[in-house]
């Protein structure tokens, strides 16, 4: 029994000891009706930290490991993941799924540990002063609805008063969130708005698409994930509606949601919140020391596409916070909480994106307590079928803060008043 | 007990109260006279009636009763364990699916086995999980795929092969184990 203790001990001493690393989950999916999209983001947010560590060594001398974990998009798949990965020091959760974010708003901020929910989740976490941990810059989805109103202005002269504007939505918390702005904008501009819900998974949108054939909506907003993107940009083929006059927001404007009809979804738009294209000197490193090394996540296909593009994007703001954090508190080896201090230090220059070897990738921006939600600015991409590439078809504007940042404002005293926050910077 | 800041142990003993008390109750009633009932219809219901069992209160108490352990069950889901609920996610047809296999594998019209399915079917991923990706260093997606044609292939053997489920496998695992190598 004696030598059995004293055999163990000393197995588990000459155990290798625990290098410093920084740990970043990916709460991914793989399988399920949201794979095609959800794919691409996972390969372009581990690619990124492959490449930190294949070209630099890591960040600021320490190296990074990924965790994945699928989560299926289901909500409760996606707790227990982080229920499972947390322990590991895992610094910033991104679950990619607005449901998942609910839940793990509470979570997460219990623990100490930041979000950062690009583009998704909770908008009224823009408040920093109520979500400490949630952060979501640089837009949101009332940005978002403001954008696509304004890109309405534009291409009709600044009047869309008595033109009917259709949303067609995920019937989730993520398809709803911009519905409140929407009906805001719908009052001050005078446009109508009406609401077609798609219940999970959208592969079921006739009734929806006949609606609008009958209806003839003069636009069409489409705020979709997954497979109900591709079923919706046919389904609209099918019924030969005007594609310029129909509209996703940036989870429905990926190659694999317009591929599928082909030619007939020829001038389909969406808005964006950062450049799209493949032709930027960061792509030649993850050519040669990623893919070209075999060390690419998934099959190594998808660089240059839209989502892959924004995980990427994604993981260099991870990258850039953690810089950040360290720099703040002098260590390398930095802990959830100096993350989430990085998290609301950050500033990201054009000069440092072109740094980087991601010139124009995404706006200028710097996050502040009270404002963990960026500039919002957005751009308008079209998508041309016959060369397959999307192109800006606008500048990168801002939205209506006017009408936004009240709706900011009360919903998040209301989640603080519901949960006993109080509002503070510190 | 609910809320964020709860302990994981804290929620682990008060959904571990509420399983004993329902498991002595569930244990009693079955091997009761109402227990009877039930299994004189389960297993003959004409003829069961024949000898005097009201088979109208017999499967509406059944029903009733279940209802009511599948109640405290969801509650304690959603609140203890979950914390918020997806409408329209938390309690669909994919956890009817989950909750009929852990019956089915577990043993069907046996208490024990609703335990074994329970643990296997929650076990069983996490297990691949761990195995797969963790060992192995395989794709999450992959592991994801095999567990649910694995969870499918023992479905299938399980209704061909043992309709008892796991109970009936240790009922006769404890028998042969009695005659060696632990008599007693």
């Amino acid at each position: 029994m004696k030598r059995l203790a004293t055999a163990t001990v000393a197995a588990v001493m000459a155990a290798a000891p625990v290098m410093a690393d920084l740990v970043f989950p990916s709460l991914s999916y793989r399988t399920g009706a949201y794979a095609a999209n959800g794919i691409p983001f996972a390969d372009g947010y581990a690619d990124y930290f492959t490449l930190l560590n294949e070209r630099d060594g890591g960040i600021g001398g320490v190296m990074t490991r990924l965790l994945e974990c699928e989560t299926g998009y289901n909500t409760e798949k996606g707790v227990e993941c982080y229920e499972a990965t947390k322990g590991e020091g895992s610094l910033v959760y991104q679950p990619l799924s607005t449901g998942i974010t609910y839940q793990l708003i509470p979570k997460a901020t219990a623990d100490g540990i930041p979000m950062h929910t690009m583009g998704y989740g909770r908008t009224s976490a823009a408040n920093g002063k109520v979500f400490s941990n949630v952060f979501n810059y640089p837009a949101n989805y009332w940005n978002g609805a403001s954008l696509v109103v304004n890109h309405l202005l534009d291409i009709n002269g600044g009047d869309i008063k008595g033109k009917t504007v259709a949303l067609v939505y995920h019937n989730s918390a993520y398809g709803k969130e911009p519905i409140p702005t929407l009906e805001a904008l719908a009052a001050k501009h005078g446009f109508n708005l009406s609401l077609l819900a798609v219940d999970h998974p959208g592969q079921e949108q006739k009734s929806q698409w006949l609606q609008i054939r009958r209806e003839r909506p003069d636009y069409v907003v489409m705020w979709g994930w997954g497979v109900m993107n591709q079923v919706a940009i046919q389904e609209a083929a099918n019924i030969r509606y005007p594609m310029e006059n129909f509209i996703g927001v940036w989870w429905s404007g990926s190659e694999n949601d317009v591929l599928p009809a082909g030619d007939a979804a020829d001038g389909y738009k969406h808005i964006t919140f950062h450049n799209v294209g493949d032709d930027y000197p960061i792509f030649e490193d993850v050519a040669k020391y990623v893919v070209g090394a075999g060390k690419a996540a998934g099959a190594g296909d998808q660089v240059g596409t839209v989502l892959y593009n924004r995980g990427f994007y994604a993981a260099m703001l991870a990258a850039e916070a953690v810089r950040k954090a360290q720099e703040i508190h002098g260590v390398g080896d930095i802990t959830p909480a100096m993350m989430r201090d990085g998290m609301e230090a950050l500033e990201i220059t054009e000069a440092r994106m072109a740094e980087l070897g991601m010139p124009g990738f995404g706006p200028s921006f710097a996050v502040s307590c009270e404002n963990h939600g960026g500039p919002g600015t957005g751009a308008v991409a079209q998508w041309d079928a016959s060369a397959k590439k999307w192109s800006l078809i606008s500048d990168f504007s801002s939205p209506d803060m006017s009408v936004i940042q009240p709706l900011i404002d009360a919903d998040s005293a209301a989640f603080a008043a519901e949960n006993n926050i109080t509002e503070g910077c510190n | 007990m609910t809320g964020p800041n709860t302990e994981a142990w804290a929620k682990y003993m008060i959904c571990l109260v509420f399983l004993t008390v329902a498991g002595i109750l569930a244990r009693n009633m079955t091997r009761g006279a109402l227990g009877r009932k039930w299994s004189a219809i389960r297993d003959m219901d004409i003829a069961a009636e024949i000898i005097g069992v009201n088979p109208l209160t017999a499967k509406l108490s059944a029903f009733a009763i279940s209802g009511f352990f599948i109640g405290i069950s969801g509650a304690l889901f959603f609140s203890v364990y979950l914390g918020a609920a997806e409408v329209g996610e938390v309690f669909g047809i994919q956890k009817s699916f989950l909750v009929l296999f852990m019956i089915i594998i577990g043993g069907l019209g046996s208490i024990f086995g609703s335990f074994a399915g329970a643990a296997f079917m929650v076990l069983l991923p996490v297990l691949l999980k761990n195995v797969l990706v963790g060992g192995l260093g395989w794709d999450t997606a992959l592991a994801a795929h095999l567990e649910f044609v694995i969870v499918g292939a023992l479905i299938i053997v399980f209704l061909i092969a043992e309709p008892h489920g796991l109970a009936q496998l240790w009922r006769v695992a404890k028998e042969k184990l009695r005659l060696w190598p632990f008599p007693h």
